[in-house]
């Protein structure tokens, strides 16, 4: 039962996990994308009753794998929340919480198209922010996939929401999220849990993990 | 005649112009007005179209006509206030039935004004009616709803006289009917001396047809009166020049297209129904292959053809520049414009009621006789319009399932009400169970709803920031522009998949095609669609781009839900007119026409009497198959598949495929099932059905497709703002995500106890399972291992194989099997000689 699987991409090592996270051990961070916190919050805000318990239920399985892991830093490949109506009180009040249980984590979110729309967010929170294509040695970090810029080796992102498919003839085995590598470029699963997902077709040459319950496998 | 005219009396009037008709009023009709003239409510039924139109309307017409005798004063600038509401149940048929009643007001110079109110209606005419509604107003289920949410029309609707619904047959049953329900119980409580008016088919729950009509009310006076009943109707199967006795589904179909083309040639207008929109293009296809003369003569008229294009097929049949129509059921509502001299029916019409309808498109004028020739897609079609014809005369007719209480209907609804003027919870709840749908509406469930619509569900901390319904006190209302806006665009409870316009590249509509469909052809794939052979462009901004094409198809469109399961009143009737033959008795030409092919049947293995069940083992290349034949429909034998594989494979390892069809199932495996042995363990057992149904159905799946509808209608995904292709981006969320976020973060929604029950009462029967299951437990279960495949089994392989091969290769197939199977049933004694 692999809920875990390590890697290699461009000369670098990485652990996948099946809580759509990916640990870089080098410099001891881990990455996730695509949280989409307070999604739930904007649906009720709209009109739409939506329960509460997505945005803890995303904050616990980061929470999880960052004591499994004990890593001293997070990044966050874009789109940490959904829009300017997610940061509601409660959802303020749950991601206060995770900060002060991970004080000693050095925290930063790269841009993404919803952050855009945010706007500013509490200047409580130690929180790094950066603009795409922000550079760690070799590795580009991003949102919106991209080609490595020059010079970089690697770029690892997020914004597709990765998934395939199964089919057992005409009939739909399931949808599965993934980590999709291909061309240079690792697209994350998106770890938030109230969130879609879009199909992928991976090309050759193209390498995809995809995520079962709490497995993770090579396709 | 002015003179005249003034000093007659309102009945004398109607009886001139049932003259000036050429008609002059039935006895159903007389009886129906001196109803109304008494203040009762009622249902008038009959199985076809004949005078129950007038019927209805001219009981409010003639008790004004009583009311304002002296007619100097009927002024058309000054019509009366609103009387009339007519429902209608498709908006399509507003105008029709605008110029249907038109006709008598015009001919007795009646000064009322009649309009429309439906989704097509133009803003500026709502506008002004929302000022003063005309004295009869035709108008959609939606159109009504949407009609209580404007506080400002509450005052003209409590002075309505009459509410008349149309075609309730096929609003009853839905959720559109409960929407009507419950916008009728409203009604009733703004004007509690409004008298409401059904039209339906005839039915064979009549009396709950009513009392959903007119709801719980034991002071209500009632009437149920039948229409007119002696129109004769002969129905004639056009019996193939061979039948084979391996005959499989869809394939002598279209091998009897001369003959119904000769059909055509005898009379001036056909309608000719198909049971799928796929059949319809096919066979437009082959009549205009086989008398190209016709084209232009013959049209083609199904739901996703464009509305411009099935107008011009309406009128064209009413003015008789068409010979013939190859429709869907989308042709079986309608005002009386259709008389037609015939209707031809391919394929099995599944219901004595419905064929008894359709058969009633012919010969309209009173006293004309009702003609249907009715074609067989394979030859044991016979015996089921043998099996029709009986239950028509015995008068066994089909039921409509009704549906119970649904949650995200009256979860709408009282948001409407809570736009339109707001509520006390204790009056409208009175209001909600006078209606016969929710008449068991439990205090707990109300309180659901309640609190579903003010703060999301009823836990106090799961939906913080939401509000739809405010609490002022003890009143209900919304104030919120926002919630106003988007509960009026989306009142309604009809949700279809998602569909996709087919244009040409010069822009003009073709129609509409599910996105599942279009989504697997490629450009350049010839595909037939609205009568032509068209070759697929491109697909652009949620339209397919195509141009004709030439040469032949690669494919037909297949629509969802084409495929109807035969009536349990049909089921019953077939079994009966097999135990007849099994007996030797062979009454009518269809069941005499079939005498090869029960007689082989009977030779090879056995016809099942009336409490046996027929269980057919054959093995064939390595492969062991059970044939068993409970001749339930469909539907049940799919659940029944399911079941069964799911309890044989609990005990025995094995994987087993399966395929249906109405008359039985048939189970496959690469081991010996030991079926005695099973039933022995509770095979047919009835117990534990839900959860074993659950497990083999994967009714969880099931279960989120029926949720997208449920959270649709109870407002939890607005489809999104008419005109706008896409919603605003961040409140896109698909509805499988939706039933996911419910399961876990609040179970116990009534939403979601909602989708599963109506997986199991409306998609997979489980109460039709339940009488079939407990119906072949107290048979005697008869066993055969035939040394070939039998004339019953036959199709159900046919189907097997389909599932496995192309239609190509499966044509040769089945050709070469046939020929193999006919050989065998020449020699006498095959049945029990070794195979060579």
């Amino acid at each position: 039962m692999p809920d875990t699987i390590d890697i290699d991409l461009a000369g670098h090592s990485f652990r996948l996990f099946a809580e759509c996270c990916v640990y870089w051990p080098a410099q001891d961070m881990l990455l996730v994308a695509d949280a989409h916190l307070g999604k739930e919050a904007t649906f009720r805000r709209q009109g739409i009753p939506v329960p509460v318990g997505s945005t803890q239920s995303t904050l616990s399985s980061i929470a999880s794998v960052l004591g499994r892991t004990g890593a001293s830093r997070l990044c966050i490949l874009g789109d940490l929340f959904h829009s300017r109506s997610s940061l509601s009180t409660e959802v303020r009040e749950r991601v206060d919480g995770f900060f002060d249980d991970f004080a000693h984590v050095e925290c930063s979110l790269i841009v993404g198209n919803h952050d855009v729309q945010v706007g500013r967010l509490p200047a409580a929170w130690p929180l790094q922010v950066f603009k795409q294509g922000h550079r760690i040695g070799s590795v580009a970090l991003g949102h919106h996939p991209a080609d490595p810029a020059e010079g970089a080796e690697l770029y690892l992102c997020g914004h597709l929401h990765p998934a395939v498919q199964f089919r057992s003839g005409r009939e739909s085995a399931g949808v599965f999220p993934c980590f999709w590598h291909s061309a240079g470029c690792l697209v994350l699963p998106a770890i938030g849990a109230f969130t879609g997902t879009h199909l992928i077709r991976p090309r050759q040459n193209d390498a995809t993990w995809f995520i079962a319950g709490d497995e993770v496998h090579r396709l | 005649m002015t003179q005249n005219a003034q000093s007659e009396t309102p009945a004398q009037a109607v009886d001139r112009y049932f003259k000036s008709l050429g008609w002059k009023p039935f006895r159903f009709q007389r009886s129906v007005w001196r109803a109304y003239q008494q203040g009762f409510s009622g249902l008038v039924h009959s199985a076809t179209g004949t005078g129950k139109t007038l019927a209805v309307w001219l009981g409010p017409i003639t008790k004004w006509m009583r009311e304002n005798r002296d007619r100097s004063k009927w002024n058309p600038k000054r019509p009366p206030p609103l009387k009339v509401i007519w429902i209608t149940p498709l908006r399509a048929l507003a105008g029709d039935t605008e110029s249907s009643l038109r006709s008598p007001l015009d001919a007795l110079q009646i000064p009322w004004r009649l309009e429309s109110r439906t989704g097509d209606s133009k803003a500026s005419l709502k506008a002004r009616q929302l000022k003063r509604l005309p004295t009869a107003l035709i108008t959609t289920p939606e159109s009504l709803s949407l009609m209580l949410t404007h506080e400002a029309l509450l005052e003209q609707l409590a002075g309505v006289e009459a509410v008349i619904v149309d075609e309730w047959h096929e609003l009853l049953g839905t959720k559109r009917g409960i929407q009507t329900e419950l916008a009728l119980a409203r009604l009733r409580r703004l004007r509690p001396e409004v008298r409401i008016w059904g039209v339906s088919a005839t039915l064979g729950n009549l009396d709950q047809a009513r009392d959903s009509l007119l709801g719980i009310d034991h002071d209500r006076q009632t009437r149920l009166i039948q229409g007119y009943k002696r129109k004769r109707l002969k129905l004639e199967s056009v019996i193939p020049d061979r039948i084979d006795r391996f005959p499989w589904t869809g394939h002598i179909g279209t091998k009897m297209v001369p003959q119904v083309a000769e059909l055509v040639e005898q009379v001036n207008s056909v309608l000719i129904f198909a049971n799928t929109r796929s059949q319809t293009e096919i066979w437009y296809q082959q009549l205009l292959a086989q008398r190209p003369d016709w084209a232009g003569r013959i049209a083609l008229h199904h739901g996703s053809l464009d509305r411009s294009v099935r107008r011009w097929v309406e009128s064209g049949l009413r003015e008789g520049s068409l010979r013939a129509v190859v429709c869907t059921s989308s042709l079986d509502l309608g005002v009386d414009f259709t008389a037609v001299d015939l209707v031809v029916q391919i394929g099995s019409p599944k219901g004595a009621a419905r064929l008894m309808q359709r058969a009633g498109r012919s010969g309209h004028q009173p006293g004309a006789e009702s003609r249907l020739a009715f074609v067989p897609t394979n030859a044991i079609e016979l015996i089921e319009l043998a099996a029709a014809q009986d239950a028509i005369r015995s008068g066994h007719l089909e039921a409509r399932p009704l549906i119970n209480k649904p949650l995200d209907v009256l979860a709408q609804h009282v948001v409407t009400i809570a736009i339109g003027g707001g509520f006390r919870s204790e009056e409208l709840l009175d209001e909600i169970r006078s209606s016969y749908a929710y008449q068991s509406l439990s205090d707990q469930e109300w309180q659901w709803v309640l609190d579903f619509v003010v703060r999301g569900g009823d836990s106090l901390t799961a939906y913080p920031d939401f509000h739809r319904v405010e609490i002022d006190g003890d009143r209900y209302h919304v104030s919120d522009r926002r919630t106003i806006t988007t509960h009026r665009m989306n009142i309604g409870t009809i949700v279809s998949d998602a569909s996709m316009a087919v244009k040409y590249l010069k822009g003009t509509t073709l129609g509409s095609v599910e996105e599942s469909f279009l989504s697997k052809l490629e450009p350049g794939d010839r595909f037939l669609f609205a009568g032509r052979l068209l070759s697929l462009v491109r697909i652009k901004d949620n339209a397919a781009y195509v141009k004709r094409a030439t040469g032949s198809p690669d494919t037909v469109p297949r629509w969802m839900g084409g495929r109807i399961s035969l009536s349990s009143e049909l089921s019953a009737a077939l079994r009966r007119k097999i135990a007849e033959a099994a007996a030797g008795k062979l009454v009518g030409r269809e069941m005499k026409s079939l005498r090869n092919l029960l007689e082989l049947q009977q030779r090879w293995s056995i016809l099942p009497k009336q409490d046996e069940l027929l269980i057919e083992r054959i093995k064939s290349r390595g492969r062991y198959q059970v044939f068993l034949f409970p001749f339930e429909g469909r539907l049940v034998h799919e659940g029944l598949a399911a079941l069964f594989a799911y309890r044989i494979s609990r005990n025995q390892k094995t994987t087993l495929t399966m395929a249906c069809n109405d008359y039985g199932l048939v189970l496959e495996s690469p081991h010996q099932i030991n079926f005695v042995e099973a039933i022995e363990r509770g095979l047919f057992s009835t117990e534990d059905l839900i959860g074993d149904l659950s497990e083999s159905m994967n009714a969880t799946e099931m279960a989120k497709r029926q949720f997208r509808q449920i959270a649709r209608v109870a407002g939890l995904i607005h489809p999104g703002f008419p005109g706008r292709q896409k919603k605003a981006s961040h409140l896109q969320a698909s509805s499988n995500l939706f039933f996911d976020v419910f399961c876990q973060y609040d179970p116990d929604n009534l939403l979601l106890h909602q989708s599963r029950r109506e997986v199991l009462e409306l998609q997979l029967e489980a109460n039709r399972m339940l009488t079939a299951l407990d119906r072949i437990g107290e048979s005697q279960v008869r066993i055969q291992e035939p040394r070939k495949v039998t004339p019953l089994a036959f199709p159900l392989l046919v189907d097997k194989l389909r599932e496995r091969v192309s239609s190509e290769t499966l044509r040769d197939r089945v050709a070469r099997m046939q020929a193999e199977l006919e050989k065998a049933a020449d020699r006498p004694s095959t049945g029990v000689e070794k195979q060579g």
